[in-house]
């Protein structure tokens, strides 16, 4: 559990959406970080397929995914996007990108006209060229400064630690006039 | 003794490659770390008598060096085949996660520079670098220490030697030399620090670590 955010930000609930996807709960536990902060709605993007327990055979299958370019269906999506002028948008970075459900999940919308804010978990990648691929994917979208928190089985992304490092990145994003 | 600094080369530059997997993928990467073992098999066959005299010598700091060079190397082939996926496949197993060969490539980086430091003069020696002014060649050093040490922190270093990372990334499609360079001036400055630290404590005699 992450601490508590020092003090919420000056954003209109109704406008703000966290939207990310998690295998081991790590990016999951940011999210609801974020929520806390920024306010708005919080939602998960899951892939209708399963990904192996273990963590070598998820980066396989992940792999594979990514070189085929795959868009997996999905089993929980957002509704409408319309109504959000800010979305948070964080996931794991598998193989220096984001899942390819997040790419699935980001073709489905328009995000024309909005403001995406990245954030992943990474073990080594940061957030590698996923900011290239978003803005490939939402041209028509400003893309916030991204946050990039080691993951993995050590636990940081969960931490105090990182709980400060989230507040002083949202503090910085200045997203009451942004959004 | 050229020949040998040729292999040495050659290895960095095997070395170099292997850490550039997202640049090579995963087959070239097998092969150039398969390459890069029968080289380090060669340098160590070539080595025998460190080998024979090893139980005949004090354990000083540059024999500690050297087991702990040898270890990280072996790690690094045991965890390079626990995760072959082209080469090796039937070798795949659980025993060694990429984490592992991740950690064990990083601590070959450092303490095959330290190594290299460790035989500074003779280096210098083969490759013509002792004709150089001491002054120009220190400043040249000191140089190469204060880049590695800034490249050494953009990389992440020292939390990649604490097996930290499993993964590393670089947009290779904006600057692939950038890479390159910022491994070869962590690997030279490490070097560089080793060699300066040794001969200012006045521990070298010519061509011995």
């Amino acid at each position: 559990m992450l601490p508590r955010a020092a003090r919420a930000l000056p954003l209109e609930p109704g406008k703000v959406l966290t939207v990310y996807y998690s295998r081991t709960g790590n990016t999951r536990a940011v999210a609801e970080h974020i929520r806390e902060l920024a306010g708005g709605d919080l939602a998960e993007i899951k892939a209708a397929h399963a990904y192996p327990e273990d963590y070598r055979a998820t980066t396989d299958q992940a792999k594979r995914e990514l070189e085929a370019n795959l868009r997996p269906a999905l089993a929980s999506d957002v509704a409408d996007i319309g109504p959000y002028g800010t979305v948070f948008v964080g996931f794991p970075n598998w193989w220096g990108t984001m899942p390819m459900a997040m790419f699935a999940f980001l073709e489905r919308h328009d995000f024309s006209g909005k403001t995406i804010v990245p954030f992943c978990t990474h073990e080594g990648s940061a957030l590698g060229r996923s900011i290239a691929d978003i803005r490939a994917l939402c041209p028509k979208s400003t893309i916030g400064q991204g946050l990039a928190l080691r993951g993995g089985s050590g636990g940081y992304a969960r931490g105090a630690a990182a709980g400060r490092e989230i507040d002083a990145w949202v503090r910085g994003l200045n997203l009451a006039s942004a959004g | 003794m050229r020949g040998r600094l040729a292999l040495d080369l050659l290895m960095f530059g095997l070395m170099l490659a292997a850490f550039a997997y997202q640049l090579t993928g995963n087959r070239i990467h097998e092969i150039v770390g398969a390459a890069f073992v029968a080289l380090a098999g060669s340098h160590n066959l070539l080595a025998r008598r460190w080998y024979a005299t090893l139980g005949h010598r004090r354990l000083r700091a540059a024999t500690v060096l050297n087991l702990l060079l040898l270890a990280a190397a072996l790690l690094l082939v045991a965890s390079g085949l626990g995760n072959s996926h082209d080469l090796f496949p039937a070798l795949r197993g659980d025993l060694f996660d990429r984490r592992t060969h991740a950690l064990a490539a990083y601590w070959m980086l450092v303490l095959g520079a330290v190594h290299l430091g460790m035989h500074g003069p003779m280096l210098a020696h083969l490759c013509g670098g002792d004709r150089i002014a001491p002054t120009i060649r220190r400043a040249a050093m000191l140089a190469l220490i204060g880049l590695g040490a800034c490249a050494a922190i953009e990389r992440d270093l020292i939390l990649k030697l604490s097996g930290a990372y499993a993964f590393d990334y670089w947009d290779f499609s904006h600057a692939t030399a950038g890479f390159f360079a910022r491994y070869v001036v962590i690997a030279g400055g490490l070097a560089s620090l080793v060699h300066l630290a040794r001969t200012t404590l006045g521990s070298t005699k010519r061509g011995q670590p």
